[in-house]
């Protein structure tokens, strides 16, 4: 299911950018560049649904009509989010929190990585292993979009590289994904790694006052920052 | 512990409560005359029956209505010393029984608390819609306190001391006026907070995870909301209406259930604190009795305080990273 905008504005009382008008193909890993305040979790909040679009709507194209971000319940069938830190404080165990979304058996047999911490609570876990959960706990809500905001940003190395892991597994399932992030860097250090190894990005666009301009895959770190501002 | 044996001992403290006091009750001969229809002692069956009951019964569905209460409010606050207090409705009630006392109103002090918790509901019917956040609530909630405080040291300035006193008894909380219908309608009320949290515990399970996610995890935030407040202002104003304002019992009931009990979900939770609830509001109350016996007659209140706040400091202390 392709993710359709269509002349969407963003905000709150007052539009973030231009109308953004866009679509973002299934099974495609689509990155979203932005400076601090372009309104990158704003954007990212309204295609989830939590937060209504000044104008436009937001729809995924389906052979059988369209589904839109303003019904909750058909929504979060097909799109699901990973915050960018895990959530603190949560006594539930790893076991509980997939349960939520979804048998944990199924989790566990895509991400066995888990198994250790099924019985421990969420609190319990490193912020890197948390993140696997709520990755895993996403997966089992939603078999199509993933939106994930900064999701590196509380995360090591070895953190980012279990997320690249999980998200490789989502695509291969057919799964799409959306992530937002200020992270220039390390997405470029990733593309670069990613015609070696294995995740492969469909799209980058970077989000500013005037709108979604596209950026090609292969490009540089300076024409990154150029587009960025 | 297993929560059967909580359960068990809420049922023992209930019956303890019931069967002991200051008049040696002959449950031998009442039962008998019960079973077989023979001559009942009026004395004896008008106390089990007006006094003792409805006052078991009132303290130990109050504790679970109050355990719940704070519950509900630590998961949707996100906050482990959130408390039934923190919306106001206490305060709402000691406002009213305030004005009518202080005032010197024909309004016995239960309805006056009714009135004044259920027009502070009401006013947070209204600004609901404007709530669109917990915090905001919160700092309702405590708003709300202050300008009862206020008003109420006003009234004092120019009350007489037998009005003073009334209302400084009133504010000492008690279950040993509930009427036998009062306690119906709190098992009533039990009936119904107990339900709707079992069928909203999933809904509580999420919403712990952060509000952004359980939003798009499918928990409708504003009719939960809505629904969170209306519930617990009603369960609220009529405890507070019957034992006076309540204190410590909703905040430390569910850290209680945290301490000797491992399962943090809603579901498990809900029917450990309820049990807890009971149990500890039925031993504060027999402390209560006990004292009333040796002629010191201990506030409720403060015997919730001596028990409740080292709980809350002890929360404070260990500051367990998953109190939720």
């Amino acid at each position: 299911m392709n993710l359709v905008l269509n002349n969407v504005n963003v905000g709150h009382k007052h539009p973030l950018t231009g109308p953004l008008t866009m679509s973002f193909g299934a099974g495609g890993m689509h990155v979203v560049l932005g400076a601090n305040g372009a309104g990158k979790t704003t954007l990212l909040r309204t295609v989830l649904g939590v937060q209504a679009p000044l104008a436009g709507h937001i729809t995924l194209d389906e052979r059988s009509g369209s589904l839109d971000a303003s019904d909750p319940r058909a929504w979060g069938k097909h799109v699901a989010f990973v915050p960018s830190m895990p959530p603190k404080h949560v006594g539930l165990t790893v076991a509980e929190v997939l349960s939520l979304s979804g048998p944990w058996e199924q989790a566990l047999s895509h991400h066995p990585q888990l198994e250790p911490w099924l019985n421990q609570r969420l609190s319990t876990l490193s912020d890197g292993q948390a993140q696997q959960v709520m990755v895993a706990r996403a997966m089992l809500q939603s078999k199509d979009w993933l939106m994930l905001d900064e999701p590196t940003a509380f995360l090591d190395v070895r953190g980012q590289r279990h997320l690249w892991g999980m998200l490789t597994t989502h695509l291969n399932r057919g799964g799409s994904v959306m992530m937002a992030t200020h992270d220039l860097r390390g997405v470029h250090r990733w593309m670069q790694e990613a015609s070696a190894d294995v995740l492969e990005v469909s799209s980058i666009h970077v989000l500013s006052s005037s709108g979604l301009s596209p950026l090609a895959t292969d490009a540089s770190l300076d024409a990154m920052e150029e587009a960025q501002g | 512990m297993k929560t059967r044996l909580v359960f068990l001992l809420m049922l023992l403290a209930l019956c303890l409560h019931v069967a002991l006091g200051e008049v040696d009750i002959a449950w031998g001969a009442l039962l008998g005359a019960l079973l077989t229809g023979g001559e009942v002692n009026e004395l004896h069956a008008t106390i089990v029956k007006e006094v003792r009951v409805p006052r078991a019964t009132t303290a130990m569905v109050s504790g679970t209505l109050l355990g719940w209460l704070g519950l509900l409010m630590q998961t949707w606050f996100r906050n482990p010393l959130a408390g039934p207090g923190v919306l106001g409705i206490t305060s709402g009630g000691s406002l009213g029984v305030a004005l009518a006392v202080l005032l010197g109103l024909a309004l016995p002090a239960w309805m006056a608390a009714a009135v004044g918790c259920f027009a502070v509901l009401l006013l947070i019917g209204v600004g609901a819609r404007r709530f669109v956040s917990p915090v905001t609530t919160l700092v309702f909630g405590l708003m709300i306190s202050y300008a009862v405080s206020a008003v109420v040291t006003v009234l004092q300035s120019s009350a007489t001391a037998e009005a003073l006193q009334t209302y400084v008894f009133w504010g000492m909380g008690t279950f040993g006026k509930a009427s036998l219908l009062q306690a119906i309608s709190c098992m009533t009320l039990q009936l119904l907070l107990g339900m709707w949290m079992m069928r909203r515990a999933k809904w509580l399970d999420m919403w712990t995870l952060g509000e952004d996610l359980a939003q798009t995890m499918g928990v409708p935030k504003a009719r939960l909301h809505l629904e969170i407040l209306l519930i617990t202002g009603l369960v609220l104003g009529v405890v507070t209406s019957v034992c006076g304002p309540l204190a410590f019992l909703g905040l430390a009931t569910p850290h209680v259930y945290r301490f000797f009990h491992p399962k943090r979900g809603h579901l498990d939770a809900i029917q450990g604190i309820g049990m807890w609830g009971g149990l500890l509001a039925l031993l504060a109350d027999g402390v209560v009795r006990w004292t009333d016996s040796m002629a010191m007659h201990w506030p409720l209140n403060a015997v919730l305080a001596i028990l409740g706040a080292p709980v809350v400091l002890a929360v404070l202390w260990k500051r367990t990273h998953d109190w939720s």
